[in-house]
């Protein structure tokens, strides 16, 4: 499909090489200047992506990572790759310790209809919490069919083959797109960045330049975002206990907003 | 020598492999220290290196025992590197490199050295010679040569050293005499590196009369009659690249494969030589921090009389040794580096003195690492005396650690 757009979550996760210790508040592990990098599955998933649209089965890769600042760096090997567009949903670094499959999930559904995405790609689970969650719950947030544990994909037409790695062994199963598929282990080997991609993409961001803009008010609205061709930074910030907002700010534009319930 | 007592070496040795595997960029536990080689570098190098690391430990380090040990070329996983864009990482890109700078050069060629010094060193020449062609070269020896070079599709060396000159680098004798459209070369070359497996060779003869300005540069394809190569010289490290002396008897090459003017040969030479100074000292670097890194996890590890060795003030010291000249090495290299890609009047000896610096340095390094093993890092299952050996011949070549002292002290004493 020519027209098809995929969407891909990254997640930035603590790298699989190091050794986890935990705080000696036992609230969590030590993520302090410890190296992180893209989750393992992740990668797959951007991988297949890619793999997708050289094969010219799709338009475009989107990239999408929710969480603090550093996620960029996430968002920048995801582009290195070979994804056409990363989106950062920013989250401070105090609520970020609050963000799981259900809050994630929940996030993508909305990209998903706002970018149009006929497909969304994840890793299978992320290696720090194992939740095993966010791709089944975005399914059926969207009421998309869904391959999970993938270790085949098949573009045909709208409709999409996927192999899947059961406990009782291999499962063969056809959707009819839009989906949401995850990715596991055997579904492909994931590229290196090369070096003319990192350029490419640092002379793209040169080109954009911008910084999103906290709103001065929240507002609620009917949901509206403006959209633009180079990195889009979206901001979720808290308000009062429980509910959240969204805006958008691209080159200073006044932002459109969405009250969005965490 | 060694004694191995019991069933506890079993457990013992199990726990010291795990360290081999380690990814040699960071600490087991991945926190940010003192030698992070990261640091100071801005977001698109930080990528680079990134990148570099993550092939220099899955591609290279898992099979550098290997290549090492039944010298093995390995083709395969450099052409795995250059399609990363590592075959011409500072050649302009219409002709395939990657037009990057020599200080970005200096970060990657450090990264890969931390999988395999010796295969890293002889990209680094590879480099150096498509450089040469792309710099000095007309448009058309440009696109003829360089596109399959940066691909590494074909590799090059580089015919500088003959048996009687070695640091009087100016007194060779190989000759190139005009007749009609070629040159005939006679004479040999030694220390090839890549002799016999590379298709290009980047020659420097004589085509005029003695003295640097008889000097000239021609390109010798794989195949010309009258190129031929000695036998593959059994070497104490750098085994995963052959070495052969290059034999040129009556050897008809093109005018047309000369780079630049008559006479210009020893100046291309000595231009190329400053950059392979610094990627010649950032392996040395990449040697001696995967070195750095080992024997600190060894330390962590390793017990006796009750007590890590790690606890052992000693060790301590010494640790910290290495370290600080670890950085010390890093930060003259990458200074030569940017003083070089700036055109600094100073370049010349900034690089002569990071690589005089750093290669001894970090062989020092690499050997104290290997000894801080004790036994085990005299056997060979042990990355570290790999780096002790392939760094060895560092401080040897690109201009002897002696004739950087020559071009340094020239500098100071000249009226």
């Amino acid at each position: 499909m020519a027209e098809l757009r995929a969407l891909v979550g990254v997640k930035r996760v603590i790298d699989y090489a190091v050794k986890i210790r935990v705080k000696p508040d036992k609230t969590g592990v030590v993520t302090d200047g410890v190296k992180h990098s893209m989750n393992p599955f992740c990668e797959i998933a951007v991988e297949e992506a890619v793999r997708l649209k050289e094969k010219k089965l799709v338009k475009e890769v989107i990239a999408v990572s929710c969480g603090p600042k550093q996620c960029q760096e996430t968002l920048r090997t995801a582009l290195a790759m070979g994804a056409d567009r990363g989106i950062h949903v920013e989250v401070p670094e105090s609520e970020a310790e609050r963000l799981g499959p259900l809050q994630v999930s929940r996030v993508l559904t909305a990209l998903a209809q706002k970018e149009k995405a006929g497909l969304v790609l994840l890793g299978k689970q992320a290696i720090d919490d194992d939740c095993n969650q966010t791709g089944q719950m975005t399914a059926a947030m969207l009421d998309w069919p869904q391959g999970t544990f993938a270790s085949k994909l098949t573009l045909e037409g709208d409709k999409v083959t996927v192999e899947r790695e059961i406990d009782g062994g291999l499962e063969t199963i056809r959707l009819k797109l839009p989906a949401v598929v995850t990715a596991d282990l055997r579904l492909n080997e994931p590229r290196y960045a090369t070096l003319p991609n990192i350029m490419d993409y640092e002379a793209a961001r040169a080109l954009g330049g911008h910084e999103s803009q906290p709103p001065s008010s929240p507002v609620c609205g009917p949901p509206a975002f403006a959209c633009s061709s180079l990195p889009l930074y979206l901001q979720l910030v808290p308000i009062g206990t429980r509910t959240c907002f969204l805006s958008s700010s691209n080159h200073g534009e006044s932002s459109t907003l969405k009250l969005f319930p965490l | 020598m060694l004694r191995l007592c019991g069933g506890r070496l079993a457990a013992q040795l199990g726990s010291l492999h795990g360290s081999l595997q380690k990814p040699a960029c960071g600490s087991v536990r991945g926190v940010l220290s003192c030698i992070d080689p990261s640091l100071g570098l801005n977001d698109v190098q930080k990528e680079f290196q990134k990148v570099a690391f993550d092939f220099a430990s899955r591609e290279m380090a898992p099979q550098m025992a290997e290549w090492d040990q039944k010298e093995l070329f390995p083709v395969e996983t450099m052409r795995k590197a250059a399609q990363l864009g590592f075959g011409g990482i500072y050649v302009r890109s219409d002709v395939g490199g990657s037009e990057l700078s020599r200080l970005d050069a200096s970060v990657i060629f450090e990264a890969l050295a931390t999988g395999c010094t010796s295969t890293t060193a002889y990209i680094s020449i590879h480099n150096m010679c498509v450089w040469m062609i792309d710099s000095f070269g007309n448009e058309e020896q440009r696109h003829k040569f360089c596109p399959p070079l940066c691909s590494m599709e074909k590799f090059a060396s580089y015919c500088l050293t003959e048996p009687g000159s070695g640091s009087d680098a100016v007194s060779l004798m190989t000759s190139a005499k005009q007749q009609g459209d070629n040159y005939i070369l006679n004479g040999s070359k030694a220390f090839i590196s890549g002799g016999g497996e590379s298709d290009i060779y980047i020659v420097m003869c004589r085509t005029g009369g003695p003295g640097p300005k008889g000097i000239s540069c021609l390109v010798v394809e794989k195949g010309t009659p009258g190129l031929s190569f000695g036998k593959k010289e059994k070497k104490v490290g750098w085994n995963s690249q052959p070495t052969r002396a290059v034999i040129l008897e009556d050897c008809a090459v093109p005018v047309a494969n000369r780079i630049g003017n008559e006479g210009q040969g020893f100046l291309i030479a000595m231009k190329g030589l400053n950059g392979g100074r610094i990627n010649v000292a950032s392996c040395s670097l990449g040697a001696a921090h995967a070195s750095v890194v080992l024997a600190r996890d060894h330390l962590i590890l390793r017990k006796q009389f009750g007590e890590p060795l790690a606890n052992n003030q000693y060790l301590q010291f010494k640790l910290a040794d290495m370290a600080t000249r670890l950085v010390a090495s890093r930060l003259m290299i990458r200074n030569a580096a940017v003083a070089l890609q700036e055109e600094r009047e100073d370049a010349v000896a900034l690089c002569s003195m990071a690589k005089l610096f750093a290669t001894d340095e970090c062989f020092t390094i690499c050997n104290q690492s290997l000894q801080m093993h004790g036994g085990y890092g005299y056997l060979k299952d042990y990355a570290v005396q790999q780096f002790v050996r392939d760094s060895r011949v560092h401080q040897i070549l690109e201009g002897s650690n002696e004739v950087m002292r020559m071009l340094i002290s020239r500098n100071l004493l000249q009226e």
